[in-house]
């Protein structure tokens, strides 16, 4: 076990394409950290350069104390879990988890029994012998952990493990994982553009947008407290409703021409500002001056998704969690009230959050 | 309809196949004839007073064995070289970008286009130069660098098709690059490498202008130069010649038998993976 730190890396691939800036990130000692963002922001190219699949440009990583910048992947003590497992396909299950023990120039005995120990941990003993393309996709992604857990590393990595399985598969396995963490105490890095598995697994997560870091913390604050509107709008779904140049004064604001009050307001500076609702702050009000037209239900059992537009000048898309029997159907203007205490302001131009 | 056609193609393939096989049955024939029967012109497969005398000639009288063991030599040692260079070269073009690949690969290619009694003169001088006429060695350079290009893309086509996940996985679990490879990437391109190894050693075995030119001395004579010594110039004993050209298929026709599994999975390669 020991912490990760990137120091100011910096990642550029051929053809100048700059992945990642400066980029500094301490995972703790022990520590489930969840990086998530969407296509393309980096999470991978991170995870490959702890990995040392991927050497980094310019900064300095360290795995413990130790600085292992330049240190082949074979000597960083870690283990790798990739997105389409990458089981041998020549070997067995067995030999599979075996593999890295055998190159270690393990005694027999000793990998016989952390391989067994590993396979009763994660009940496949009876896939041992086993060939991959014989064994489902969630059979699969059992023996690669298992893989993984056998050679007892100091740092876990997984790169969306996941995301071939099935939905029901996949909560499963998200338990299993989080359980696995607890049991072993693996310092781990887990990627993922799933926000469920982020919101569920990680003790503190990591937004990435772009190769930056918008915000780092525990799930729920950054659910509660986003940094920024980018990190707003991607954690949650649905996602967050934004209302554009929402003028905030002395006792309220002024949301499509329907003056709001809002409490605590005077600890915001006057000025125009991005409103930002989650669904579920929101809720119908017959009384209440704010006003939708309905253009989606969205049953989806213990509750329902309205969609539809504000009615007001500028008509800025609303979605509202309700409950299940909601009193309302597509064509309809329905009323709505929301939480001031719940509502998020963003800067105009930067998109940073606004406290108060 | 579909039993018509099914009929058809039944047929068609019974014809291509009795084709195939006519001209080897007859040699056989050829082979078992006594010796005061050379010209008959019966057509019973089994000749009257069949008789194996033409084998015995050849494996006793001619150094026919000489001549196995040479034509061993150099195709053994093509098929050891040939893969062993193809397997790494194929490797090296496959996951590494370097400069010149680009053109390595199309110079490999281009070779391709140029038949080979082109490259004889340019070969022998080649090999007066480096003091390898009238060698096996000679002739085995020779034939490696005729393999090799086709080799060379082969595996390479091989290679491209195996992920590169599992070479990362492998060298996270502890190996280093060429463990990845050799651990990894061999095993997996097995069928590849059997399609190349046979490959190789059917050019050395059956090649025959190349080694004439090259070859002067009777002692280094591969098989395909001594059957054509025992065709006289004026007179040729047609059965010792089938019998011998019988014995040269023989060896290639058991590899083939005990390849058989990975040549039917190797013939399809570049074809879709599942
Ligand atoms: N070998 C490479 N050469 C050039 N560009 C690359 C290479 N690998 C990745 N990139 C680019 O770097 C950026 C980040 O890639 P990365 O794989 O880290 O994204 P990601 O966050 O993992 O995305 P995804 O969720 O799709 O897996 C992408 O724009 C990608 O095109
Ligand atoms: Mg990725």
């Amino acid at each position: 076990m020991a912490e990760v730190r990137l120091e100011k890396v910096e990642k550029i691939y051929a053809q100048d394409k700059r992945v990642l800036h400066n980029l500094d990130l301490q995972v703790r000692d022990g520590e489930f950290l969840v990086l998530v963002g969407p296509s393309g922001c980096g999470k991978s190219t991170i995870l490959r350069i702890i990995a040392g699949l991927e050497d980094v440009t310019d900064g300095r990583l360290l795995i413990g104390d130790r600085d292992v910048t330049s240190v082949p992947p074979r000597e960083r003590d870690i283990a790798m879990v990739f997105q389409n497992y990458a089981l041998y396909p020549h070997l067995t299950a067995f030999e599979n988890m075996a593999f890295g023990l055998r190159i270690r120039k393990r005694p027999k005995p000793e990998i016989e029994s952390k391989v067994r120990e590993a396979a009763s941990l994660l009940s496949i003993e009876p896939l041992l012998e086993k060939y991959p393309k014989a064994l489902s996709g969630g059979e699969r992604q059992r023996v690669a952990l298992g893989r993984a857990i056998v050679r007892d590393p100091q740092v876990f990595l997984f790169d969306e493990p996941l995301s071939n399985l099935d939905a029901k598969l996949r909560s499963e396995m998200r338990a299993e994982i989080t359980g696995l963490h607890r049991r072993l105490g693996v310092t781990t890095v887990y990627v993922t553009h799933d926000q469920v598995e982020a919101m569920t697994m990680g003790q503190r997560i990591v937004v990435l947008n772009g190769g930056v870091i918008q915000q780092i913390g525990p799930p729920l604050e950054v659910y509660n407290r986003p940094a920024n509107r980018f990190v707003a709008g991607f954690i949650g779904n649905p996602g967050m409703n934004f209302f554009e140049q929402v003028r905030v004064g002395e006792r309220g604001m002024d949301l499509g021409g329907v003056p709001v009050e809002l409490p605590g307001s005077s600890s915001i500076p006057a000025g125009e500002f991005t409103l930002g609702l989650r669904p579920e702050s929101l809720s119908l009000d017959p009384e209440s001056p704010l006003r939708m037209r309905v253009d989606l239900v969205e049953p989806t059992g213990g509750e329902a998704f309205v969609y539809g537009q504000l009615e007001s000048e500028n008509g800025h898309r609303v979605i509202m969690k309700a409950p299940s029997d909601v009193q309302a159907a597509v064509g309809d203007v329905v009323g709505f009230r929301f939480d001031p205490g719940k509502a998020h302001f963003f800067d105009a131009v930067s998109g940073d959050r606004i406290e108060r | 309809m579909k039993r018509l056609k099914s009929i058809l193609l039944h047929l068609l393939l019974v014809g291509i196949t009795i084709a195939t096989i006519y001209p080897i049955l007859v040699v056989i024939s050829v082979s078992l004839r006594p010796s005061d029967a050379l010209y008959s012109t019966s057509l019973s497969l089994i000749p009257d007073g069949a008789t194996l005398d033409a084998f015995k000639v050849i494996l006793t009288d001619k150094p026919f064995l000489l001549w196995m063991r040479n034509s061993l030599i150099v195709s053994l040692s093509v098929t050891i070289f040939g893969v062993a260079l193809a397997s790494t070269a194929g490797y090296a073009f496959s996951r590494f970008r370097f400069p010149g690949r680009r053109v390595g690969m199309i110079a490999l290619l281009v070779t391709q286009m140029f038949p080979a009694t082109m490259l004889l003169l340019p070969l022998y001088v080649l090999m007066r130069k480096l003091g390898l006429v009238d060698s096996l060695l000679g002739l085995i350079v020779a034939y490696t660098a005729t393999v090799l290009p086709f080799t060379v893309w082969t595996l390479k086509g091989y290679y491209d098709t195996i992920p590169r996940d599992l070479e990362e996985a492998a060298m996270v679990d502890g190996t280093t690059q060429i463990g990845a490879f050799v651990r990894v990437v061999l095993p997996l391109a097995r069928p590849a490498l059997m399609i190349t190894s046979l490959f190789s050693f059917m050019s050395g075995w059956s090649e025959f202008i190349v080694a004439r030119v090259i070859l002067s001395s009777q002692s280094l004579y591969t098989l395909p130069l001594g059957l054509e010594g025992l065709a006289g110039t004026f007179q040729t004993e047609w059965a010792n010649y089938s019998a011998g050209s019988l014995l040269v298929c023989l060896p290639v026709v058991l590899l083939f038998l005990s390849l058989n599994r990975f040549l039917v999975s190797g013939l399809t390669l570049g074809g879709v993976k599942g």
